[in-house]
């Protein structure tokens, strides 16, 4: 008898048996989870896709090169209900954007949650090294650090009001930009020229103002500088974008000439706002560039296309990268008195010249070049029939014997520069058009957008009286059950 | 797969004609109806941006913790009480076949149960009208990630279960035991970011892991309509895990 027969060995080879499959099989369940915790799929199926992130997002998070870290503090007063509504839509928040940042399996943002009275040492580190002092009624705060960069996003910048009931949450676009901050230190420049009595990023005036632009600048990471074109040779090396910002005396042709080099040699990158009735004295520019800025101004007759205080909206637009989402959502722009900037009809052929008509008044509208004799009636022999084009955004693309197309300068001529003063900056479809422009003339297209969220908060019109009514009713479930069990006991019996 | 389905057809009857049964299915309605009003209430005392959907699967654990022990306790322990598991491993059924099945009939009573309480949305609207719309009470998003969550959870916590009624001959133990485990397993990854100590360092440190294995991280991105794989693969592959060990405990014990 061999010793594999004896029944002692026998039970223990079996026990061993069970042992190494349970053993193997526990192997395979962690095996599986740890691949499926790094390679997964996540569908959000809410209606207007709530708790997805923007594309914009999608595209920074994967161009994360330095791990990224963002401390959250909790609320401590456990009795606030809005406050833990504020922290259950940050971490919302967070959870998807670690969930977006992993690039090659890696996790490239890490978010902690710590509690200041019990995790003492984050809470040291929160005030030492990113200069944050979360005090008891500080509630949350959230730091977003990378290396040794590191900036704070305050719940200010997270909501907005839009009504009573209702709520914006902007946090996506503020944690977004924070992380671009810690991200990328070198930010990208634009110039804004001055001399001419141009708009001013620091005036916080309702029409002339830029202050709310200077705003929307800083939190997606761009810096500003004022240029006078008098005083160079040459646009700056780092100019990214030159701003020409409603002059209300003309360019010198010194200056046009400096801007002329900058798009033609440099792809260069220009933005010229203009108001009506103001000579601006960049026409040969313009001409170059096929852009044609009559001396008119656009007068609306349709109702439709008239804001209560009188402003135009606007609401055509062209199908171009920059108003994709603004066609997509239907949204309109408000704009103040412009002047028609269309196509040059006369300016020469070129092919690698591109321009696009991007935003136009209503049919009903026309462009009334007798606008000094207080005439408004149209004048077919004189005047510019509707709908008239309000912007321009032209490009040039430089071809190679070999076929490929490299950007060439770029500009956009807006024939009204209130939809970006303080009044209106925030309104409708401004600040995503303007933002669109600025990311198309950077060739950032694909990160055009982080749309605000509107949440929506219900409440059931139901009296107490009604509710127990329901309870009642609801009951007749559970009651139906009963009543089956008891029938098929009945049966039973029989 | 004959004998499988036999006994599978046979476990399914044998558990639509038991009373408790229908007890427990009455009790876990009522509890489930009361959970529902209560969150219709508070629905209807203060604005928020959740449905009552949302909140009323948030109280999943509590049927849980109670329903599942009471379907599943009777299941292997009382075989073997009276002394019919040995009889049932003497035909041509395997153990496996014999624990899929028992894990089978219990799975689809638990769904059915829960399946009872899609109406519920629908009742509310019925009575009250135009004036508290369908929408606010029954979002599509919200319900099937909710539902889908119930559906893929309940594999796991139905084979613990089974898991706990294979490891004893006493129904009351095995109840008992699967109350525990199911506790622990559920509330323990939300209960360890609470642990009153003074500093939780080390706990952020198996962040990933606790939320990784945290049943109401799950729910709270299944029932805002948000679906995700790992879940699946977790619920998945621990359910096979447990029912390989039930499967082992029954042969060995049988």
């Amino acid at each position: 008898m061999s010793a594999l027969d004896d029944f002692r060995i026998a039970r223990w080879v079996k026990r061993l048996n069970r042992t190494i499959q349970i053993l193997l099989s526990l192997t395979l369940a962690i095996a599986l989870n740890l691949i499926a915790a790094k390679h997964f799929m996540r569908e959000d199926i809410t209606r207007n896709h709530r708790y997805s992130l923007a594309p914009e997002t999608l595209a920074y998070l994967q161009q994360i090169e330095e791990p990224i870290r963002i401390i959250v503090t909790e609320p401590t007063n456990a009795n606030s209900p809005e406050l833990a509504e504020i922290f259950a839509d940050i971490q919302n928040l967070l959870r998807e954007f670690q969930y977006a940042s992993r690039v090659n399996g890696k996790q490239m943002l890490r978010v902690d949650y710590i509690n200041i009275y019990k995790d003492s040492l984050a809470t040291e580190e929160l005030v030492r090294k990113y200069n944050v002092k979360p005090a008891e009624e500080a509630q949350i705060v959230v730091v977003v650090t990378s290396g040794d960069e590191y900036t704070e996003v305050y719940l200010t910048d997270m909501y907005r009001d839009t009504a009573v009931d209702e709520k914006v949450f902007t946090g996506e676009q503020a944690i977004t930009t924070a992380v671009l901050d810690v991200m990328r230190p070198d930010k990208t420049m634009l110039y804004f020229t001055t001399g001419h009595s141009e708009m001013n990023l620091e005036d916080v005036g309702e029409r002339r103002g830029l202050s709310q632009m200077a705003t929307f600048l800083r939190k997606r990471n761009y810096r500003a500088k004022e240029l006078d074109l008098t005083q160079v040779a040459e646009a700056p090396e780092d100019a990214s974008v030159i701003i020409v910002a409603a002059p209300q005396l003309g360019f010198l042709p010194e200056e046009q000439e400096i801007l002329r080099q900058y798009l033609d040699k440099g792809d260069g990158r220009l933005i010229v706002l203009l108001d009506p009735a103001i000579p601006h004295g960049l026409d040969d520019l313009f001409y170059d560039w096929g852009v044609l800025a009559d001396d008119m101004i656009v007068l609306e007759a349709s109702d439709n296309f008239v804001a209560s205080g009188g402003d135009m909206l606007v609401a055509k637009f062209a199908e171009h990268p920059t108003t994709d989402y603004i066609l997509k959502n239907q949204l309109k722009g408000k704009f103040g008195l412009s002047r028609p900037v269309r196509i040059d009809p006369g300016s020469p052929l070129d092919d690698r010249l591109q321009a696009v008509e991007l935003v136009g008044s209503s049919a009903m509208s026309w462009g009334e070049r007798n606008y000094r004799n207080e005439s408004s009636k149209y004048d077919q022999a004189s005047d510019l029939a509707g709908p008239v084009s309000l912007a321009v955004v032209s490009e040039r693309v430089t071809g190679s014997d070999l076929g490929l197309d490299l950007q060439g300068g770029k500009l956009a001529v807006f024939g009204n520069s209130t939809w970006l003063g303080n009044s209106k900056f925030n309104i409708g479809a401004n600040p995503i058009l303007f933002n669109n422009v600025l990311n198309w003339m950077l060739e950032r297209d694909e990160m055009v957008n982080i749309p605000p969220q509107v949440i929506e908060r219900h409440q059931l019109l139901i009296s107490q009286d009604e509710a127990f009514q329901i309870y009642l009713r609801l009951l007749t479930l559970p009651g139906g059950v009963a009543l089956v069990g008891m029938l098929i006991l009945m049966l039973r019996r029989r | 797969m004959r004998h499988f389905f036999t006994l599978l057809l046979h476990e399914i009857r044998m558990l639509l004609i038991a009373p408790a049964s229908y007890v427990a299915a009455v009790l876990f309605l009522m509890l489930m109806t009361f959970v529902y009003y209560f969150y219709l209430n508070a629905a209807a005392s203060e604005p928020s941006d959740h449905t009552v959907g949302v909140w009323f699967f948030q109280a999943f654990w509590i049927p849980v913790c109670f329903m599942i022990p009471l379907l599943t306790m009777k299941s292997i322990a009382e075989e073997r009480r009276l002394g019919t598991l040995e009889t049932l491993m003497t035909t041509p059924a395997t153990a496996l076949q014999i624990v899929l099945s028992k894990f089978l009939s219990s799975y689809f009573f638990y769904i059915f149960l829960w399946a009872l309480t899609i109406p519920f949305p629908f009742i509310v609207h019925y009575y009250i009208g135009e004036s508290v719309p369908l929408s606010l009470l029954f979002n599509h998003a919200s319900m099937i990630g909710g539902y889908s969550f119930i559906a893929i959870s309940g594999l796991l916590y139905i084979a613990v279960g089974i898991f706990a009624s294979s490891m004893t001959r006493n129904q009351l133990v095995a109840g008992m035991l699967s109350f525990c485990i199911l506790f622990v397993m559920i509330l323990a990854g939300a209960l360890m970011l609470k642990v009153p100590i003074i500093d939780t360092q080390w706990i952020l440190q198996s962040y990933d892991i606790v939320n990784y294995i945290n049943s109401f991280e799950h729910l709270e991105d299944f029932s805002r309509g948000v679906l995700d794989s790992r879940p699946l693969f977790l619920y998945g592959s621990m359910t096979m895990l447990l029912l390989g060990i039930t499967t082992l405990i029954v042969e060995s014990k049988a």
